[in-house]
């Protein structure tokens, strides 16, 4: 039930109504373009994306990122204001390829090289957000420009970072020590009970450009997350040491993971979060009905790149599809009027994708 | 003590007394005191001490001061003190004043001269004597021993173990005050050992005294105090208290610092664990080195015993031989004309196993009978040999205080008790293999206690009216030629039955404890220490034999009935004066009319002598339903007489075999009964097993490690274990009340003796899900909780704003 002064409840209802009234406006004013999109992306090098959810770890064979990316927005445009209210989450785990490699060894249950030391390094970033997003979009013959600033709440916090090693005692044993620091909305290491959620507030800039220097070729590119931060209030935290100084062997005599752990738990007053920039670009050369396409996308500190060809259709429709050998994915792209569909993925049977996206968009 | 002068002295830092006392009382009519500090007082640590005046009167705690619960008055220069905190002038002070608190003031002022502070000495002490004392002397109330109404477990262990100290000193001869000085003066080195005017022994047995007379000590109490005396008798001559400086924590310590120690606690606690955990592994492996160790203590165990049941047996024979030669109205004439002229009895020459006829042997023993003194003594002297395996050679010496006078005695199983019915009787001498080597040296003494002495003549009958419990205590020696051995005490105690349901069925005699401790010394050279106990508190109400012998078991249940009975159920010719007839189970007749075997439940073969025919005629029938039904009546109702209706209830018959004739008006029933459960909730066998070993495990620091177990309800008790080890001590106990239950809790306690303690309930529900809660305490303050995270145990303490957490393992 509402209350007044209650901001939460205010805030939520502030987007909804918002996007009621600019629907009416776009009704009234033709000026007035509505835009959306929705984008999706999963991606997990070490082991397939359905292994991750159910059972992490325990296919670990070889890379060392894994991040999960979605946005929705939806908004209007007049006379190159943009406003829109959006909705997004990110998770982003790092960790070095040999850390990645030891824990799946370790998981199987597989022979180690005795004497044999793994550094662990461990990086993750996430959160999950909603707010609006004002900005500006200047249009010329072959040009346009746009910039924007977005304003979110955040929940489901989560970043943090565990530097240790592992040390191959013998072929069926093994030492680990770690040290954790890590803020959470959920103690998923050590399900710390009773964990009151933080709360924050984010800001992001973007910026975004297409260009057409020739008829045939087309240049965009786009920038998220540009000097973002989210300022968190009352984070809950925990920071510990684990080791295996006490250790058990199951029946099958292979050292058990369940490191002697002690630590200290809080919450912090203030806490800071910072976000990578996202890139994107594409270029495009048309020749007749065909067209050929390089993407390159730069995020979490990794850089992509696709390359594919596609052809226009009738009905201005057009098809693309691109590769992407990093991720081993094909991507697939319909484009007809201002919709814009966009799906790929690396494997065809759920139990092995480790890639997948999904886009719409709509005159965005 | 009752109008006790008290008194409160200020303690300076080098643990001196400050001239003028800081507070004055006198004890009240419960012995318990008061004292406001007055303006004297500075803020140091106090010293009570309790004086005698002419109203003085203590409460006899001990056989040895004189009737027990009544007031004794002290000698003069008899003083008890303590040393205990306050706050400020005008603050109380009343820490318990005892024989304990005695003794670790003066172990205290023993370390403040080593160079302590008087505040780490007072705490240093205080963990020591409460570790041997096995509570806390210091914040736990003196009570009343002969009152325990309303005493927690570790009231009423303070009351018995202050008990058992007044049973030291009241015994400890005339002057008492010299006497309880040497009793608080045995720790000031640290040990209790050699040394000290009592020893650890000395004490356990003092304790066992007071639990034996002491009515209202639960199951608890009894548990921890059966450990606390199987820590002793496993200490030997050494009763060394350990204490840990890592886990010292002062007055002023903050919650930080009582969490960083109880942390350094846990991980002792871990790395204990971890060692169980290691050795467990290790004895899995049979090639390893504590594999191998162990295996050779259990053999050596085994092998002495074993050679023991051999030397306990043949002596036997020898012994059962004299009992029949001094059997009945004959043998007694024999036994008196042997005290008069000094003949000897002899052994019969050969002897012949009465269970296995195939085993023989000869023997050459003499029983020299003779009246002493002291009552009447039997020296047994000879050898005994087994055909085809071993030879023992005896000296035998059986003492009793009975006089020539009144004998009045026939040596049957029962009408032996006549012979303890004066108190005691002893045996002691040497038992040898034959070559000169001894296989056993004896000195026990066994005895009969009356629940009311015998007015008149003592005669067997009057014995077993009066009868409640016998006893055999006193010490062993064993060894065999390979040079393993043992040496050391043994304690056996039965009783007499009362409310017993299965009265047909017990023995005499219902086994309530049983002891052994000593030195094993294997044939390597190793010595070990073990020592092992067990209790049955409900000995009166159910027997262990009987248990043993009956508990969801088939056994045989045999009687007699008269013949008619029976024979009616047997087609034969009734008017035959000559004949006989038996029933059995699952048998068959031949019918000649059909020419095939008729099987049955039950089948009645008879014969008789025609004296018309001139011959004997033969029948079978197969009993008809109603026939058998009415034979399993007859059984079950005589089983109901005997062992009650609940059990005969429950039971089921197997196989019957009756047999009667015309010899005869009763008939013989056979029957194989199986019996059920005999346990019920309030009718079991209620159980306490000590163990206490010296563990010397390769790669391991040694350990002396005591174990209690105790039953306390038909599906529950508690495991109770104490490990001194790598210079700490632990404790742990884990207990239920109901292991069958749909959702059994399991409480689970660790601790030392220096106030870190860790309590926790844990649980699991039908559909498996784990719940574990539960408190850390440091000195009696919770500093932080116990609970499950990801099914794993894990402990939290608040800090300020933050908190500390760890994992249990």
């Amino acid at each position: 039930m509402k209350a007044p002064g209650n901001r939460k409840e205010r805030w939520g209802f502030g987007p909804a109504f918002f996007f009621v009234i600019a629907s009416v406006y776009a009704n009234t004013a033709p000026a007035v373009e509505m835009f959306g999109r929705f984008e999706a992306q999963l991606v997990s090098e070490p082991e397939p994306i359905k292994t991750t959810l159910s059972d992490w770890g325990s296919e670990f064979d070889s890379g060392r990122r894994q991040w999960a990316v979605s946005q929705a927005e939806v908004g209007f445009r007049e006379r190159g204001i943009e406003i829109s209210v959006f909705t997004r989450a990110l998770a982003d785990l790092r960790m070095n390829s040999e850390a990645v490699s030891f824990y799946g060894q370790i998981a199987r249950k597989e022979p180690l090289n005795e004497g044999e030391r793994i550094p662990v390094a461990l990086r993750v970033n996430g959160f999950s957000g909603s707010g609006i997003r004002s900005g500006y979009r200047h249009s010329q013959e072959s040009w346009t420009i746009s910039g924007g600033i977005s304003v979110f709440k955040t929940r489901h916090l989560m970043s943090g970072t565990l530097d240790g090693e592992f040390v191959a005692a013998a072929e069926n044993d093994y030492d680990f020590s770690a040290d954790v620091d890590y803020v959470y909305y959920r103690d998923v290491i050590f399900d710390r009970p009773d964990v009151e959620k933080a709360s924050g507030i984010g800001w992001a800039f973007d910026i975004a450009a297409s260009w057409q220097p020739m008829k045939k070729l087309n240049l965009n590119f786009r920038a998220e997350d540009l000097f973002s931060r989210i300022r968190w209030k009352d984070a809950p935290f925990t920071q510990a040491q684990a080791n295996t100084d006490n250790k058990s062997f199951d029946d099958e005599g292979y050292a058990v993971f369940a490191p002697t752990i002690s630590g200290t738990e809080g919450y912090r007053d203030t806490f800071y979060q910072d976000l990578d920039p996202r890139f994107y670009g594409t270029a495009q050369w048309q020749e007749g009905a065909w067209l050929a396409v390089v993407h390159g996308q730069y995020q979490f500190g990794y850089g992509l790149y696709g390359a594919g060809f596609g052809r226009t259709l009738a009905g201005e429709a057009r098809i693309l599809a691109s590769y992407w050998p990093e991720l081993e994915s094909l991507r697939l792209e319909l484009t007809r009027g201002k919709w814009q569909a966009m799906v790929s993925a690396d494997e065809v049977t759920w139990s092995s994708v480790r890639a997948i996206s999904l886009g719409l968009s709509y005159n965005y | 003590m009752k109008n006790a002068v008290v008194t409160a002295y200020e303690l300076d830092d080098s643990g001196e007394r400050l001239d003028t006392p800081v507070g004055t009382t006198t004890t009240d009519n419960e012995g318990q005191y008061r004292i406001e500090l007055n303006d004297n007082y500075e803020g140091g640590l106090v010293e009570i001490e309790i004086t005698v005046n002419s109203e003085t009167r203590m409460v006899c705690d001990a056989s040895a001061c004189g009737t027990k619960g009544s007031d004794v008055t002290l000698p003069g220069d008899f003083k008890l003190n303590a040393i205990g905190k306050a706050s400020a002038p005008g603050s109380a002070v009343s820490v318990p004043v005892t024989a304990w608190s005695t003794m670790a003031a003066k172990r205290a002022k023993t370390l403040v001269a080593g160079g302590k502070s008087v505040a780490d000495a007072a705490r240093q002490a205080k963990a020591e004597v409460s570790q041997v004392a096995g509570f806390d002397i210091e914040n736990t109330v003196a009570r009343d021993v002969n009152d325990l109404t309303g005493a927690s477990a570790a009231e009423a262990q303070a009351a018995v173990m202050n008990a058992a100290v007044a049973e030291l000193v009241f015994s400890g001869g005339e002057n008492v005050a010299a006497t309880l000085d040497s009793f608080s003066d045995a720790l000031n080195d640290g040990s209790i050992n050699s040394e000290d005017t009592f020893t650890a022994a000395s004490l356990s047995s003092a304790v066992k005294t007071v639990v034996e007379t002491t009515d209202g000590l639960d199951d608890e109490t009894q548990e921890s105090l059966n450990n606390q005396t199987a820590q002793f008798d496993a200490a030997g001559d050494n009763l060394a208290p350990s204490y840990d400086e890592e886990l010292d924590l002062d007055e002023g310590a903050t919650q930080a610092d009582k969490v960083a120690a109880f942390q350094s606690f846990v991980s002792q606690f871990r790395s204990w664990a971890g060692s169980i955990d290691e050795t467990a592994a290790a004895l899995q492996d049979e090639t390893s080195a504590v594999s191998v160790a162990l295996d050779a203590d259990a053999e050596t165990v085994s092998d002495v015993f074993a050679q023991a049941g051999v030397t306990g047996d043949l002596v036997s024979k020898v012994l059962d031989a004299f009992s029949q030669q001094l059997a009945g109205t004959e043998g007694r004439a024999a036994l008196l004309d042997a005290l008069e002229n000094g003949t000897p009895f002899t052994a019969p020459l050969n002897w012949t196993d009465e269970e296995d006829p195939t085993v023989t042997g000869t023997m050459d023993a003499e029983l020299v009978f003779e009246d002493t003194e002291s009552g009447l003594k039997a020296t047994a002297t000879g050898s005994v040999s087994q055909i085809g395996g071993e030879t023992r050679e005896f000296d035998l010496v059986i003492g009793t205080s009975l006089s020539q006078s009144d004998l009045d005695l026939t040596y049957d199983a029962e009408k032996v008790l006549s012979l303890l019915a004066q108190n005691n009787v002893s045996v002691s001498g040497t038992v040898g293999d034959g070559t000169g080597f001894d296989r056993a040296a004896l000195d026990l003494v066994a005895n009969l206690e009356l629940s009311e002495s015998i007015a008149g003549e003592v005669t067997a009958d009057a014995v077993l009216e009066k009868f409640s419990a016998i006893t055999l205590n006193g010490s062993v020696a064993l060894a065999n030629p390979e040079a393993a051995s043992f040496d050391g005490e043994i304690s056996v105690k039965a009783v007499n039955m009362t409310g017993s349901s299965f009265s047909a069925l017990d023995e005499p005699f219902s086994p309530e404890s049983f002891a052994l401790a000593g030195d094993f010394t294997a044939t390597s050279g190793r010595t070990f220490n073990l020592s092992t106990s067990l209790n049955s508190s409900s000995a009166q109400r159910f027997n262990l034999f009987t248990y043993l012998d009956y508990n969801d078991t088939t056994a045989a249940f045999d009687f007699e009935v008269d013949r008619a009975e029976v024979s009616q159920f047997v087609e034969y010719d009734e008017t035959a004066q000559d004949f006989w007839f038996d029933i059995y189970s699952y048998g068959s007749c031949y019918d000649f009319d059909s020419g095939t075997e008729v099987f049955g439940e039950r089948v009645a073969n008879s014969g008789w002598y025609d004296s018309e025919l001139g011959f004997y005629d033969y029948n079978c029938n197969v009993l008809d339903s109603a026939e058998n039904d009415a034979v399993d009546q007859l059984i079950l109702g005589k089983l109901e007489t005997a062992v009650g209706a609940t059990v005969a209830g429950q039971s089921s018959i197997q196989n019957v075999w009756v047999s009667g004739s015309s010899a005869s008006d009763l008939a013989e029933v056979n029957a194989d009964i199986t019996f059920p459960d005999l346990e019920t909730a309030e009718n079991f066998v209620n159980l306490s097993f000590n163990i206490a070993a010296g563990v010397s495990l390769a790669d391991m620091p040694k350990a002396t490690a005591v174990v209690t177990l105790t039953r306390s309800t038909l599906n529950g008790g508690s495991v109770l274990a104490n490990v001194s080890w790598d210079g700490g001590s632990y404790s742990l106990k884990v207990s239920t009340d109901e292991l069958n239950a749909e959702n059994p809790e399991v409480s689970l306690a660790f601790w030392n003796p220096q106030g870190f303690r860790l309590e926790a309930v844990g649980s699991e529900t039908a559909s498996g899900v784990q719940s574990l809660t539960g408190n850390v305490f440091v000195n009696g303050e919770d500093i932080g909780d116990v609970e499950l995270r990801n099914g794993v145990p894990v402990i939290t303490y608040p800090n300020g704003e933050e908190t500390v957490f760890e994992t249990l393992f």
